[in-house]
Parts: C-alpha cells; structure tokens; sequence
C-alpha cells in the first residue's frame, strides 16, 4: 500500500508515489482532458504523504510534454511538497529534459520561476 | 617293203635336186650344220674308240647324211663308207645294204653311172644274200633305170623283166606299174613298139587299178575319218546329253531339296505359327485369369470400401446423433444465454442509444457555442491597416476553442477620420493624436469548453480594457491579470485558470512595435534575422506568490521591413513527423525563416500544409493552434 502507481496512457504519464522511500515520479506525456480529475488522486497521495514525509523527499520529473493546464496543478502539487522544508525535510525537484529539446528545457525554467524554488535541471 | 624302197628312191631324187639347188647359192656348208656334222664324226670317233661300232655307225651316218641332204654328195660318200665299214664289223648287212644303194643313187645324181651301177650291184647282192625280194625288186629297178641312162636297154631290159617277174610274185601293183613304166620307155628306146604298148597298156591298167584302189582307200579312209568323227561326235553327244541329264538330275535334285527345304521351312512356319498361337491362348488365359483376379479384387476392394463406409456412416450416424442431443441441450442452453443477451443488448442498445443522443445533443450544444465565439471573434475587416500584410492561422482542436485572436485599432477622436479607422475605438483620454493598432494571440488554459469560456473571459476582458484606454501591452496583460484573479476569485479559491499569450501594439505610424508576453514570445525577422523575444515567463491569472504582477514592456524598433509573428504552443508542440516527436519551436523558427520574404496569405498556407504533412503520423491535433503574422514595411505603412 505504500506504493501508489497510475499506468502510463496515451495522454497521461505513468506516475509513482513510494511514500516509503519518499519518491516521486512522473513519466511520460502529460496532457489530461481534465487536469483536475487526473491530479486528484495523486494529491490526496501526497496530503497523506506529507503527513509522514520522510527527511529526503525526491520528484523527478521526465515528461514530453504538459498542458497549461496541468502545469498549474503540477506547481500547485510542487509547491506543497516545497511546504515540507519548513519541517527541515530535503525536498529534491528533478526536470530531466531531453538535451536537445529547448522547449522543454523552457518549460523547466518557467516551471522553477512559477514555484519560485529552486528546480534541478538536468539533461539526458 | 617294195613301196618303203621306192620312196626312198623318190625322196633321194628329191633331196639331190634341193642339195644341187642349194650348192649352186654356196659352196660352203652353214656353220650350225658343219658343227653338227663335226659333233657326229667326233661322237661316232669316241664310240668307234669305245667299241659300240653300231652307234659309231648312226652318227657317221647321221653326218654324211647331212653333207647329202645339203648338197656336198662327195663329201657324203666316204663317210658313207665309213660307215660301211663300221657295219660290216658288226655283220649288219641290211645297213650295208642301204648305204650302197646310198651311194650309187650319189653317183647316179653324179651320172657317173658305171660307179652308180656298181653299188646298186653291191646293194642288189646283199639283198640277194638276204632273200629280200621287194629290196631285189627295188634294187633291180634301180639297176634299169641306170642301164637305160647308159643306154644298156637290152641289159636294162633284162633286168626289168627279173623286177617284173618278182612283182608279179609279190603281186606288188606298185612295183608292177613302175617295172610297166619302164619297159614301156625301155622297149619305145630298144625300137620294139609293139612291146612297149604292150607295157605301157599294162602301165596304165594297173595304173588305174591303183588309183581307183587309193581312191577307194582313200574314199574308205575318209569315210573312216567321217565315221570316226560322227562317232566322236555321238559319244560328246552322248556324253553332254548324259552330262546334260546329270544336270536335269542335278537340277531336279536340287529342286527337290530346294522343296524339301522350303516344306521343311513351311512345317517349321507352321510349328512356329502353331506355338505362337498356342502362346497366344495362353496369354490370352493368362489376361482372362488376370482379368478375373482383378475384377475379383476390385469386387472385394468395393465390398471392403462399402463396408468401410456403410461403418463409418453408423460410427459417425451414432456420434452425430450423441452430438446432436449434446447439441439439442446446449442450444436450449444457447437459446437461454441468447435470451439474456438479447435483453442485456436491448438495455445496451437503449444505453447507447441514449448516449448518442446526449453525445448529438453535446456536439450539437457546442456548434451552436462555436458560432457564439465565431460571432465574438474580430472580423477580418478590422484588420484594415493591415489586410493585405497579415494572416491569421486559427485552427481549434475541438468545435470550440481555448485560443482565440484579438486585434483592435485605437485612437484619439481626432486622429481618426480617415475610411480605414472606422472600426477603431476612439479613446478620448489619449495624448492628442495618439494612434495605435493592438494584435494578440491567446492562448487560454485548457481547450474545447473550458477553453472556450476561458476565451469568452478574456476576449470581453481584453475590449473592457482597451475601452478604459488602457493601450500599452503590458499594462493590459497586468489588467487582465487582477480581473481574472478577481472574477474567477483565485486568491481564495483554487482556481488555476488563466492565458498565455503574446500581445504587439503598432505604433508611431509602425516605426515602433510594442510587445508584451504573459509566457508567451513574439518572433520579428528583418533583414534576414530572426529575433525570438521572451515574454515574461508568468502567466495571465493563476497562482499569484508575487504581491502584484508586472509584465515587461518590449519596444522594437522598426527601421525596415519587418515580419513579425505571435502565436500560441500548439504549432511548436503539437506531435508528429516520423518518431511522434514535436514540431518544436527550433523547426518553427527555420520554417519561418524561410517563408517570412513570401506575401503573407502565402505563408499562411505553407504553414497549414506543413503541419498537414508533419501531423500525418499523428493525425490527433493535441491543443488548439493560432498564429498570427504581419508584415510591416516602415516607409509605407500608417496606422
């Protein structure tokens, strides 16, 4: 039960919560007809998470592509885990980006200026 | 032996007148005869030597017999004599006998009579002494026929008639016609006529009586000869008939064989004819017995086939009817389940039915929503100042759409009188004849309905502002921002809901652009080099952690013609090409880079085509797609 797991689909990313080990994963596209219904789920994962976060919390991020309007859910959703430093956890953000992919290295750095945190960025 | 003696006579007379003939052309003997004659004296020297006296005496005989023939009678009679000689050594007086007559008949060719008399004397004494009386006969007519040359006729006389009297004894016709020739001539010469026709009457009596006789001899010898001959020729005849006979019979035999053999090759025929026959019939059995094996085998094999079938028919009668009673329960099974199904289709059927009318329903909702936002959207009129320098490429997603354009001329009353600033809102609170030309391409969160409303917002919000003369790009985007914050009531829900997008105001007469961006940017290529400007990298509405959001102002300059284009990310992200990878904005950047030069409308279909081909693999549009482009050329263009 510790792990929460969502299967990889045409629009939406195979995505990861292991509340055990504090990691958390996105990976594929992420283009959700409603960006809403799809983060409800996986936020109430990380509410319960945030509960017993562990000291190292860590979030990688390696997607294709993400709407408008998931990235507001996704800033909402980093922004809480963000919250958690304040208790003195270590809260680690990864954007993988292919590294010849430049809109998407944009879109981690418009990511990190919306969250107004620091944001790893990390090509591959 | 009368008749051998006169032809001696005969031939002698003849051989002295060839000899005489032949010394009158030479006096010498040929070589080959003188080498002869030397050869036989030699010969007869050696045996004379050796003691046979008889051959001695035929060689020298021999040789003076040559001398004589060939005309030297001297030489011939020593040798002549010689051989007297030798003869009388050994007593053989016929020998002697002969070899005087020889001599005298030399010398009377001689006419040396009286020595010719004298050997015929010597010759007639010895056949005399011998009792010969046909050689006394021969000898005595010798005599005569001297005595009558030495015209001694009486004495010739006498003697003929001592001839003729031994001829008359011997009966010797020859020897009486010659003893009658010579009286005749002997009494004709003596003067007796009377005598001598006598003889000669008697010579030619006899004479006749020996010519009819040689005649008749003759004529008998001949006709011998003839008989001989027909004889002959009867036994060759009997001979070829015999031998042709033996050929008939030969050839009959032959023939005989010949049919023998061609009965034996007949009988052979037939044999051979009968075994092929008889052959024949046995094949002939062989093939029917055959036949009948196999039409018996066929028979069985049909019985066994049958059988096999008339099995099979009942195996398979008994399976099919335990599969048809297995079948009869499924299907009432069948016919249950089907029954079930039928009402689970019917409820299916009505489920979907109803779904396809709410789904019409929707589709038919949203057409009628699209033409609202159609309705609201700026006509291609209001483009005035730059209808002919711009494109618009709007392509939703869905029916309706989250991205939206929006453009607006604006200006001071004053400055406004002109045709083409019909359609401009005229902004009383301007600076006095200030002008200016708003474009903006939108891109609100989200697409098809939440999208639309999100449009509806903004579209209403952008026209509200510019109304209240709020005509810098940055202060609208900063407007825009508290409104929607405000309407949608972000700052206590959790509302996220906003727009990117990209905002230019054409201004002093197009000598300047100026941009401002809520993440969006604008791309402006002069002179061949294109400039990507960012725009801020927040967004209009949404999460707010700034106390109040400010947006840059960009002010570009434009000296010469410019291209400039401001759109949304569904171009750039939409997926596709060969791998499903995204246009992305480097692609982006060259495609426009290559087209900006050509007239705008043409640019704006090398775009769509583009994303046509580069959507194939992809076929679904994943957000709504807008890009705006126009062209300013500072020397011409007004506001």
């Amino acid at each position: 039960m510790s792990i929460f797991t969502i299967e990889k689909k045409e629009d939406t990313p195979e995505v990861l919560v292991d509340i055990e080990n504090g990691t958390i994963k996105f990976t594929g596209k992420l283009l959700p007809e409603d960006s809403i219904a799809f983060f409800a789920p996986i936020d109430e994962q990380i509410k319960k998470y945030t509960e017993s976060a562990k000291q190292n919390t860590t979030v990688d991020l390696r997607l294709e592509y993400m709407n408008s309007s998931s990235q507001k859910r996704m800033i909402d959703l980093l922004s809480l885990l963000q919250s958690l430093t304040q208790n003195g956890i270590k809260v680690n953000i990864n954007w993988h980006y292919p590294e010849d992919d430049d809109d998407l290295l944009d879109e981690g750095k418009d990511l990190m200026r919306m969250l107004d945190k620091p944001i790893n960025i990390i090509p591959y | 032996m009368l008749k051998r003696a006169f032809n001696v006579f005969a031939i002698s007379v003849l051989l002295l007148n060839a000899a005489a003939l032949n010394a009158q052309f030479s006096n010498e003997l040929p070589q080959a005869l003188a080498q002869e004659i030397e050869e036989h004296k030699a010969k007869a020297n050696e045996l004379e030597n050796a003691g046979d006296f008889n051959q001695a005496a035929f060689h020298l005989n021999k040789a003076a017999t040559i001398y004589w023939v060939n005309g030297f009678p001297n030489k011939a009679i020593p040798l002549f004599e010689q051989t007297i000689t030798l003869n009388e050594r050994i007593g053989n007086n016929n020998a002697i006998r002969m070899l005087n007559n020889n001599i005298a008949m030399i010398y009377t060719d001689e006419e040396d009579y009286p020595k010719a008399l004298s050997y015929f004397n010597k010759s007639l004494s010895i056949a005399r002494q011998m009792s010969r009386k046909p050689d006394i006969a021969a000898s005595l007519l010798n005599i005569a026929n001297v005595q009558t040359e030495m015209q001694k006729y009486t004495d010739a006389a006498k003697t003929l008639e001592e001839a003729n009297a031994i001829a008359r004894e011997l009966n010797d016709e020859k020897l009486l016609r010659n003893c009658y020739s010579l009286l005749a001539d002997v009494y004709e010469k003596m003067g007796n006529s009377e005598k001598s026709a006598e003889y000669f009457a008697m010579y030619t009596a006899i004479s006749r009586k020996i010519q009819r006789e040689e005649m008749r001899k003759r004529d008998s010898e001949a006709r011998k000869i003839v008989e001989d001959a027909q004889s002959k020729v009867t036994e060759i005849e009997q001979a070829k008939q015999l031998t042709e006979k033996e050929l008939l019979d030969k050839q009959r035999a032959l023939k005989e064989t010949e049919e023998n053999l061609e009965q034996i090759e007949q009988i052979s025929k037939e044999r051979q004819m009968q075994i092929d026959l008889l052959n024949k019939e046995k094949e002939l059995k062989d093939a029917i017995i055959k036949n009948q094996k196999l039409v018996r085998n066929v028979f069985l094999f049909i019985i066994f086939v049958v059988l096999a079938f008339a099995m099979l028919f009942f195996y398979n009668l008994r399976i099919k009817k335990k599969a048809n009673d297995k079948l009869r329960k499924q299907n009432i099974e069948i016919a249950k389940q089907k029954e079930l199904i039928e009402l689970v289709n019917q409820d299916l059927e009505g489920a979907f039915n109803k779904i396809e009318k709410q789904n019409r329903d929707i589709t038919s909702s949203i057409n009628y929503a699209q033409r609202i936002q159609e309705a609201m959207l700026p006509p291609a009129e209001n483009l005035s100042i730059l209808k002919d320098s711009s494109f618009i490429l709007f392509r939703p997603r869905d029916i309706v759409s989250g991205d939206f354009y929006w453009f607006t001329g604006y200006g001071t009353p004053d400055s406004l009188d002109d045709e083409k600033h019909k359609n401009f809102i005229k902004l009383h609170s301007l600076p006095k004849n200030e002008k200016g030309f708003l474009i903006s391409a939108v891109d609100c969160t989200g697409h098809g309905i939440p999208g639309a409303f999100m449009s509806m917002i903004g579209f209403n919000l952008l026209e509200t502002i510019v109304r209240n003369a709020i005509v810098k790009p940055h202060e609208i985007l900063r407007h825009l921002h508290n409104t929607i914050r405000r309407l949608l009531k972000q700052h206590t829900t959790d509302n996220r809901d906003g727009m990117d997008m990209a905002i230019c105001s054409i201004v002093d007469n197009g000598r300047k652009v100026l941009f401002a961006g809520a993440k969006n940017p604008v791309i402006y290529i002069a002179n061949g080099e294109l400039n990507y400007l960012r725009g801020d990298s927040l967004p209009v509405g949404g999460i707010q952690k700034e106390d109040e959001r400010e947006f840059t102002l960009h002010t570009i300059n434009v000296d010469s013609p410019t291209s400039f284009y401001i759109f949304s990310d569904g171009f750039t992200d939409q997926f596709g090409g060969l791998h499903g990878q995204k246009f992305g904005t480097k692609r982006f950047k060259q495609l426009l880079l290559e087209i900006h030069t050509l007239p705008m409308p043409e640019q704006k279909l090398v775009l769509e085509q583009r994303m046509d081909e580069w959507m194939k693999s992809h076929k679904k549009q994943i957000d709504d797609i807008i890009v705006i482009g126009f062209k300013i050329d500072p020397n011409e263009f007004t506001v």
